[in-house]
Order: C-alpha cells, then sequence, then structure tokens
C-alpha cells in the first residue's frame, strides 16, 4: 500500500467517524437535555444530506468534463 | 416493563455498533485490496485508534425514536455520498460508478423522505420503509468497496 492509497484510506476513516460521532452527539446532547431528536434537529441531517448530494453531483459533473484528468478537481 | 426497555435500548446500541463496524470491515478490505498486501504499521494504529473512538462514541448514546432512527439513516446516507465523492476526487471510481451510487443513494433518500411522511399516521410502514433504506445503504457500501479497488 502505498502512502497516497493510505492516506485516503484514513481520510475516509476519518470522515465516517466524525459522520457517526457527530450524529450520537447530536443524539446524545437531546437526551441529556430530557428530550428526543426534534424534527428541526432531524431537518439539519437532512440538509446536510442535500449539500453533500450537491457536492457529488459537482464532482461527477466535473469528471464528466474531464474524463482524462488533465486538470484537478 | 424496566427490563423490557432496558433490553430493547441494549439491542438498538448493538445494532448501531454493529453497522459502524461493518462500515470499518469494508474500509478494510478496502485497505488490504488494492495490491493484496497486509496492513502497514501505521494503518493498523490508525484503525485501533477509529475503533478505539468508534467504541466510546457508540456507547455515549443511541436511537431510540424515529427521529433518531432516521438520522442515523441520513447520516449513513450522507457518509456514503462523501465516502463516494471523495474516491471519485481521488480518481479510484469511475463517473459512472458514482453516478450508480448516487441514484442508488437518491432512491434510500427517497425512502427515508417517506418514512418520515407517515412516521406519525402509519409507524410500522415508517419503520419499514427506514429498514429498506438501510438495505440499500449497506449493500451501496459493498459496491463501493469493490468499485474502490
Amino acid at each position: 500500500m502505498d502512502s497516497n492509497n493510505l492516506a485516503l484510506a484514513l481520510q475516509i476513516t476519518h470522515d465516517l467517524l466524525q459522520a457517526a460521532m457527530q450524529t450520537m452527539q447530536k443524539i446524545g446532547a437531546a437526551h441529556a437535555a430530557g428530550r428526543n431528536l426534534s424534527d428541526d434537529e432531524l431537518a439539519e441531517f437532512v440538509s446536510a444530506d442535500d449539500v453533500a448530494k450537491k457536492n457529488l453531483e459537482l464532482a461527477i459533473a466535473a469528471r464528466d468534463n474531464d474524463p482524462a484528468g488533465t486538470s484537478p478537481l | 416493563m424496566r427490563d423490557a426497555v432496558l433490553s430493547n435500548y441494549q439491542r438498538i446500541r448493538h445494532v448501531v455498533a454493529e453497522r459502524f463496524l461493518y462500515r470499518l470491515a469494508v474500509m478494510l478490505r478496502w485497505l488490504e485490496s488494492p495490491f493484496g498486501s497486509t496492513l502497514t504499521f501505521a494503518s493498523s494504529i490508525g484503525i485501533v485508534v477509529a475503533l478505539a473512538v468508534l467504541s466510546a462514541c457508540t456507547s455515549l448514546t443511541s436511537p431510540q425514536t424515529f427521529n433518531e432512527k432516521a438520522a442515523v439513516a441520513l447520516s449513513s446516507v450522507t457518509a456514503l455520498r462523501n465516502t463516494t465523492t471523495t474516491l471519485l476526487t481521488a480518481r479510484k471510481i469511475t463517473a459512472a460508478d458514482a453516478q450508480n451510487v448516487q441514484n442508488q443513494l437518491n432512491t434510500a433518500r427517497e425512502a427515508i423522505d417517506i418514512a418520515r411522511s407517515v412516521a406519525t399516521s402509519d409507524p410500522k410502514a415508517a419503520s419499514d420503509k427506514l429498514s429498506a433504506a438501510l438495505a440499500i445503504v449497506t449493500a451501496l457500501q459493498t459496491y463501493v468497496a469493490t468499485r474502490g479497488t
């Protein structure tokens, strides 16, 4: 495994863990306040997914316009 | 009653922990596959640290209500979109692969949105929709790991 693949794998692992921790922290904060996750708080997850969806759309479009990889994304 | 609630709480916590560990297992397989090599010392340390953080994280809390389960499902979809974006940007997968993942995740998201809309009127249907969405995400995790090699 070269350093690039290792760095990429660790970045993905970091991103997954960070996402999991943020989710659990939000749920835990609600529980600590003596309540469950509200609709407004759930809406934040919806918004975050909308952003991720748009980012992936843009990345796909960028690759479609540069299939040979001549310009950095 | 209290025992039943505690038992259910522990079961949900176990499922959540299992799902996150599965993601890590998928990552491990992806780590090992490109060159057929064993994990390096550095990556092993990273994974051990990640597991420790994960263990601490999942012991903090677990989803109990529909909103909380929906939040976990949504964050799973979001995390997979971000992983796909990372792999595409790093040129580990093609645009066609990424588009395929995006389409499937859109389907999962639609299932979650439907579940949210019927959560009050039909909790059973909402739970089934969430399960369907999570099944899609689980299958996609394997797909992305396979295509990322």
